[in-house]
This record gives C-alpha cells, sequence and structure tokens, in this order.
C-alpha cells in the first residue's frame, strides 16, 4: 500500500480522493477505512498480495540494492557509457517521485560526457510513476515520433 | 529558412560536429544533416520545441543553456552555434566562456541594437523599439543584455577572444564586416554574425 503511494502523484490523488469519505455520512474514529482514499489502497494492497508472492518482491528488492553500474567502471557513469553506437531517448515526468527529474537528467549528462548520441524530453504530467502505464499522450506522441523517425532512417539507410 | 541561418550554414565545413544551443524546432540542425553531412546535436528549453526536434529523429535534450553547458566535455564539437540567444542569458559572458571551452570554433549571432531603426525608434519617438527583429515590448521581451555589433566586436577584443570573421545580415544582402566599416555596418545590419576561436 506505502508502495503503490509512490506510483501516483500528490496532485493525481488530491484530485481523486481528496478527503472524501468511503460510504459513510461522518467519521467513525475506528480503524476500518474512513476514507476513500484508505479503501482504495487496501483493494489495491490485497490484489497485490493475491498477485504476487512476497519473497519475489523481497529479492527484487535486494537484486535493485546489489545494483551499480558505475561500480565496475571506475570512472562511474561516464565510463560505463563510453563507445556507445545506440540512440538513446531519455524521458522523464514532471511528478513521478521514484524516478525524478533530477534524476534522469544525471543520466543524460553522464551519456553526454561520454559522447553518446542522446535526446531528452521531460513530460509534464499529474500521472505520477505510473505515467508511462496510463494514455499520457504527451509521452506516446514523443515515443511514437522517436521510432518512427529512427524507422525512417534506417529505411533510407538500406536503400 | 531564415537568410541568418544560410550565413551560418555557409560558414561551416562539411562532415563536422556541430552543437546547436537553443535550437528551437531544429531547422538550422535538419538543413545542416541534409546539406553538409553534419553530426549535430541540440540543447532547447522550450519543452514544445524539444518534441518537434524528436519527431524529426534530431538529437536534442531539453535543458538551460545557462545552467547546464557544463555537462559538454571540452573541445568536443567542432562548431558550437548560438543564434540569437546570447541576449538572453543573465550573465552572457559566462555562457560565452562555456560556449568557448565546448567548441574549437563558436558562431554567435546577435540582433544588433545599433540598426538604424532601433536607433531612430527611440530618438525620434522616444519609445523602446519593436521591429521584426526584435518584436516584443519593454515588458515581456526575453532580452536582458541587449548589445549592438560594435559593443560585441569591442567586448571580444576586450576579453581576448579571437574574432576569425564577421558577417552582417540586413533584409537585402548579408556582407563582411571589418574594422574599417565597422561603424556604418552596424547602422544598417539587423543581426551580426560573429565567428570565434
Amino acid at each position: 500500500m506505502v508502495g503503490h503511494i509512490s506510483y501516483l502523484s500528490e496532485k493525481g490523488m488530491q484530485e481523486k480522493f481528496g478527503r472524501k469519505l468511503q460510504e459513510k455520512a461522518d467519521y467513525e474514529f475506528s480503524f476500518d477505512a474512513d476514507f476513500q482514499v484508505e479503501s482504495y489502497l487496501r483493494h489495491q494492497g490485497f490484489a497485490f498480495v493475491e498477485r504476487f508472492d512476497a519473497n519475489s518482491i523481497l529479492y527484487i528488492t535486494r537484486a535493485m540494492d546489489y545494483f551499480d553500474l558505475s561500480k565496475q567502471f571506475k570512472g562511474g557513469l561516464v565510463e560505463a557509457f563510453k563507445n556507445q553506437k545506440t540512440k538513446f531517448l531519455v524521458i522523464s515526468f514532471s511528478s513521478d517521485w521514484l524516478y525524478t527529474t533530477k534524476e534522469n537528467k544525471d543520466t543524460v549528462i553522464a551519456l553526454n560526457s561520454a559522447g553518446a548520441d542522446v535526446s531528452f524530453a521531460e513530460i509534464k504530467t499529474d500521472k505520477g510513476h505510473d505515467s508511462f502505464l496510463v494514455n499520457e499522450l504527451e509521452f506516446l506522441k514523443t515515443l511514437k515520433g522517436f521510432i518512427d523517425s529512427m524507422h525512417i532512417k534506417f529505411q533510407n539507410e538500406k536503400k | 529558412m531564415k537568410k541568418e541561418f544560410r550565413v551560418i550554414a555557409d560558414l561551416l565545413p562539411r562532415n563536422i560536429r556541430v552543437l546547436d544551443v537553443g535550437c528551437g524546432d531544429g531547422s538550422l540542425m535538419s538543413h545542416l544533416i541534409k546539406e553538409k553531412n553534419i553530426e549535430v546535436r541540440g540543447l532547447e528549453i522550450v519543452e514544445e520545441n524539444v518534441k518537434k526536434c524528436i519527431y524529426k529523429g534530431l538529437s536534442v535534450i531539453e535543458g538551460n543553456a545557462e545552467t547546464e553547458l557544463h555537462q559538454f566535455p571540452t573541445k568536443s564539437f567542432d562548431f558550437v552555434i548560438l543564434s540569437q540567444t546570447l541576449q538572453a542569458f543573465y550573465n552572457p559572458e559566462k555562457v560565452l566562456k562555456d560556449l568557448l571551452r565546448i567548441g574549437k570554433s563558436v558562431i554567435i549571432s546577435i540582433p544588433n541594437f545599433g540598426y538604424w531603426k532601433v536607433r531612430t525608434s527611440l530618438l525620434i519617438f522616444g519609445k523602446m523599439p519593436v521591429t521584426k527583429t526584435l518584436p516584443n515590448s519593454w515588458y515581456n521581451t526575453p532580452n536582458l543584455h541587449m548589445c549592438t555589433i560594435k559593443d560585441f566586436f569591442h567586448f571580444c577584443m576586450e576579453k581576448k577572444i579571437n574574432i576569425n570573421k564577421v558577417v552582417g545580415v540586413n533584409e537585402e544582402s548579408t556582407s563582411e564586416i571589418k574594422k574599417s566599416n565597422l561603424e556604418i555596418k552596424n547602422l544598417f545590419s539587423k543581426v551580426g554574425i560573429f565567428l570565434l576561436k
């Protein structure tokens, strides 16, 4: 439930739930779900427990903790990104609490310093971390534009 | 395409690496790739423009030149271009220093505040000039540090920045600006384009 909050944005949750009560006229001062947002998060929590083995989450969290791209390259991220032939597009979402624009920008700066071919765009949205799952038009348009233009480029190179 | 862009393109050799700072919707970048086989990257602050560039397949980073030029390694580009943006920075001197660090050469264009229409607007009408190259009013202009071609010429000499070539652009023609014709060109050029080393 706590994790689920981090997929959303403050504004998004405020608009969807605010302090609205869950099918009741007033506070009940109990530990049941008085607020709609509580009820929603509980529902999501139960759904997660049903769908995933809790141990898998432990393993994934540990794997993330141990992952350090710059460790094997003594010069840090810049060293790691040297001699890349890939064309990179980095996109961040303005309301994402987990992968912030600032951190994405750090990646872009490292790529840039390594001389990689990189583009970067920030999508202004209030849909939070989950923006990439929902129908965020600006994101989809940008991604489509990038892939389409690459497709045309490769086709022309083939000819 | 803008006449200014054609002059800039003519100053560039083929098959080089160029960084376009404040690249807008990428029209100069597209032209350079097509006509001169130049490998070009852009930096642009306006979100809409960044997306337009990405749709065109151009490599562009959304960012602010005032604070983010440090990420580009020293001498990592043959040329760095800054088109009519220098006057909009809080600290143009610092930006220029960074540009000269990143590029082996730098091309800078400035809207000329010494252009006769600008001068007469202030002299005759006593009002801040609004022209085609300076379309905003005093209260909504992004330009913080306006200068003339002569100002920038003297600035470069003072700072010991090597001026390789200066081109003046107005409605009818483009012409090379030298020390000897600086006064007259400063009066009749709308835009000044400087090639610095």
